[in-house]
């Protein structure tokens, strides 16, 4: 296995896809090569940051609505109603 | 938030609902459009087209309250109907030119293996993404990615969107989906590299 096809069983890999086979495949690569590791770290840790982001910001700005909004959406139902 | 609200009020809040009472769509309109603007945000930022998403939103499900099958969330249906008017709107307007997502992948010599070493990441980097403007830099790198990899990451990364999910949202193929999520981390991570450090830029 090359590292270009070992990139492209990550995805797989990390979401438990692949078969014992190809584990066995991956995990042989890994074990010789510490750019894969080091690229498979990485990835999750990428996937892992970008969670937290999206998480983070709504813990800390609670999400509001503006009272304008609020008022609008109620007048096009009416709308809509009539 | 009405996700907050015990079984029973729920309930209840849907046969209001039901029964076409203005003050229980007040009442949902209330609980859930922070919740929701924060979603369709994600997809949108411009803040005018985020609040017309957000009105669709709410009309889209009053028109459709019928339809609710109980056995699911009422906050989890907003949410998928919250998405889909983002979605629907990022295609109506046209396309701004983008820059190929094939600049963003790893390169490799000819022999398939890394043609530059890759490093891991330094612990007091990953740190920092505690601190704001790492968090201003990570939201810019995912806003950088082509419209399609990241939408297609942010439903099946942030939404929880499941591969068919996503590709019934999109209108591609399950296989699509894959391919362009792990494109859209891939590009993501050497977007993050450049700042995490650990290889050359």
């Amino acid at each position: 296995m090359t590292c270009r096809e070992f990139a492209e069983f990550i995805a797989d890999y990390l979401a438990g896809e692949l078969s014992d086979a190809q584990i066995a495949v991956f995990e042989r690569h890994m074990a010789l090569c510490s750019d894969c590791v080091n690229y498979l770290t990485t990835y999750r840790q990428t996937v892992e940051i970008e969670q937290q982001l999206f998480a983070r910001a709504e813990q800390e700005v609670p999400p509001t609505i503006p009272e304008d909004l609020i008022t609008a959406i109620i007048d096009a139902r009416r709308r809509q109603a009539e | 938030m009405a996700s907050g609200k015990d079984r029973a009020a729920r309930q209840r809040l849907l046969e209001r609902l039901r029964a076409g009472e203005d003050a229980a769509f007040e009442e949902l309109v209330r609980d859930e459009g922070g919740r929701l603007l924060s979603v369709i945000r994600r997809y949108l930022r411009d803040e005018e087209e985020a609040r017309d998403a957000l009105q669709e939103t709410f009309l889209s499900a009053f028109r459709a309250i019928d339809r609710f099958e109980g056995g699911s969330r009422l906050s989890t249906w907003l949410h998928r109907i919250a998405v889909n008017a983002a979605l629907m709107r990022l295609r109506s307007r046209r396309r701004r030119p983008e820059g190929s997502i094939e600049e963003l992948l790893p390169d490799y010599h000819q022999d398939g293996h890394h043609a530059r070493p890759v490093g891991p990441w330094r612990p007091e980097a990953l740190a920092t993404v505690e601190r704001k403007e790492t968090r201003r830099f990570v939201r810019r790198s995912i806003d950088a990615l082509p419209e399609n990899y990241r939408n297609v990451m942010l439903l099946r990364d942030i939404e929880g969107f499941d591969t068919s999910e996503t590709a019934a949202m999109l209108g591609i193929s399950t296989n699509a989906v894959k391919i362009r999520l792990h494109r859209a981390r891939q590009a993501l991570r050497t977007l993050l590299a450049r700042e995490m450090g650990g290889e050359a830029p």
